[in-house]
């Protein structure tokens, strides 16, 4: 079955509410290009059509992780929580979405830490994993 | 700034010393034991070790006393090899990265995505043996951080699911005892919220931590684990009604203790208390019974840290983690210990390993005495 990207508006100005979702802090095209990177990577969980892509985006240059969005719905005293995770879905016609994510609120699963460690290193991914990311 | 440090050489995720066993959980998932004195003690054997007599004071403290480290600082570095060949092993797959890790009454509990498990084990000769299944008491929620306590009850900090009570239905007393009564606990919310780590430690006050914010919490007093259990055994004929007086204590809400708007910076559990410090280190203990802060020691350290950081107590002084950096106060003179690590752990209900800290790093592990 062919595969298509939507880009929702819901986790997107002008229609984004922050009381219900994450924000999208990068252009659309990157959006696709974090979509891309965990599919082409294998960064897959789940079965058939309960399929869960993760994916981050990473700054080239730096080689460092990169925010990709906010959350405005959680530790209201602290303030808005920046995100560099990014969690996709799809529907029964294999169109994919996703949204930027908090590991403490969706949880990355550790396979999938496991892998990212050759990239991300032990120390991040193990905090990932503890819910004591920040970025 | 006096240390003794043991360095392991392994990829850990966990690492915990329960009475002269070092658990340890590598990025496989892997379970493993490891028996540390023989460890030890093997080594300063092969090596000719000139300190022996000090190392084994102070990091194996057989004796079980509360000392503080004053001599010149003594390292040891142990390599793959030698501990492959010179411990014993024995080793289950948990097949997920574990959040956190407990040891109580001869039982593993082990939080992670897939809420907690539990692994009883049993002694052998220098070793133990793991049962070949492992056991789940709460699939619900992924859990950060779990606290055990008596009659079986556990307390999960569940992420944005709270801070929740549950009971592990295996333990011997919950057994013995509770399995008698026909309406038994439940789990349950304590606290809504969104929390990583909660500290209970054998005491009435539990602590509850996420990144920016704190929470103490009182719970009622229940009766004696073994007291019950002898009565029952006795057939005691007050039993039935000391099981009911349990089940009312153990069914009730913990009390919440407003601790905020004070000039305490950061407060933790020591030996059942909640001491507190202030903005130059001075330390306080707070009563319960008028609510209010008690001076217990003057400091007057001038670096002393303001804001959220994560503390606890060890026997010889504080350990402290601050924009991840770990320090210790220990004479009342603050030093930083590590700047890269992934994480780590002190053992305030042990015996043994009352004044030591293992901090888990990228390919190794220090286990220090101070």
């Amino acid at each position: 079955m062919l595969l298509s990207y939507q880009v929702k508006s819901d986790h997107r100005l002008p229609a984004w509410k922050p009381s219900e979702k994450s924000l999208w802090k990068v252009e659309e095209f990157v959006e696709l290009d974090i979509f891309s990177y965990g599919l082409n990577s294998k960064w897959i969980t789940g079965v058939e059509k309960k399929q869960v892509v993760w994916s981050f985006h990473r700054c080239s240059k730096e080689d460092n992780l990169v925010k990709i969005g906010e959350d405005h719905r959680k530790f209201s005293s602290n303030g808005i929580v920046n995100l560099g995770f990014a969690k996709f879905t799809s529907d029964n016609n294999n169109c994919w979405h996703g949204y930027p994510i908090d590991p403490t609120t969706d949880n990355i699963p550790s396979g999938i830490l496991a892998i990212w460690r050759d990239t991300l290193g032990k120390k991040i991914t193990s905090r990932i994993n503890q819910g004591k990311f920040k970025l | 700034m006096s240390f003794i440090k043991v360095s392991l050489e392994g990829d850990f995720l966990e690492v915990f010393l329960y009475s002269g066993i070092l658990f340890t959980v590598d990025t496989k998932g892997l379970l493993t034991t490891c028996n540390f004195k023989e460890l030890i003690e093997n080594y300063m054997v092969k090596n000719n070790f000139k300190n022996s007599n000090i190392l084994k004071k102070y990091i194996l403290n057989e004796n079980k006393v509360k000392q503080t480290y004053l001599g010149e600082n003594i390292e040891l570095n142990i390599d793959k090899d030698f501990i492959n060949k010179n411990c014993t092993f024995n080793s289950v797959p948990l097949n997920v990265w574990p959040t956190d890790l407990d040891i109580k009454s001869n039982t593993v509990y082990i939080s992670s995505e897939r809420g907690v498990d539990i692994i009883p084990f049993e002694w052998k000769v220098n070793s133990i043996s793991f049962p070949k299944e492992i056991k789940n008491i709460w699939d619900d929620t992924k859990v950060f951080n779990l606290s055990t306590g008596s009659w079986g009850r556990t307390i999960l900090a569940a992420g944005k699911e709270g801070a929740i009570e549950i009971f592990n239905i295996y333990d011997k007393y919950y057994n013995n005892v509770i399995n008698d009564f026909y309406q038994k606990p439940t789990p349950k919310i304590i606290a809504n919220g969104t929390w990583l780590e909660c500290d209970w430690g054998y005491s009435k006050i539990l602590v509850l931590k996420n990144f920016n914010e704190q929470k103490a919490f009182l719970f009622e007093n229940t009766a004696k684990q073994d007291t019950l259990n002898e009565m029952r055994e006795e057939k005691n004929e007050k039993y039935e009604q000391s099981l009911e007086e349990l089940i009312m204590d153990l069914d009730k809400d913990p009390k919440y203790i407003n601790l905020t708007d004070s000039f305490i910076v950061q407060y933790s559990i020591n030996n059942g208390e909640i001491i507190g410090l202030d903005n130059s280190g001075d330390r306080y203990k707070y009563n319960i019974s008028n609510n209010s802060w008690v001076l217990k020691k003057k400091i007057h350290n001038n670096c002393f840290f303001e804001g959220n950081f994560e503390m606890k107590f060890i026997s010889s002084g504080i350990v402290m983690e601050r924009n991840e950096v770990i320090y210790i106060d220990k004479m009342n003179n603050i030093d930083e210990i590590e700047n890269d690590f992934i994480k780590w752990r002190v053992f305030p209900r042990s015996k043994n390993y009352i004044n030591h800290m293992v901090i888990v790093k990228d390919s190794v592990v220090d286990v220090y005495a101070f």
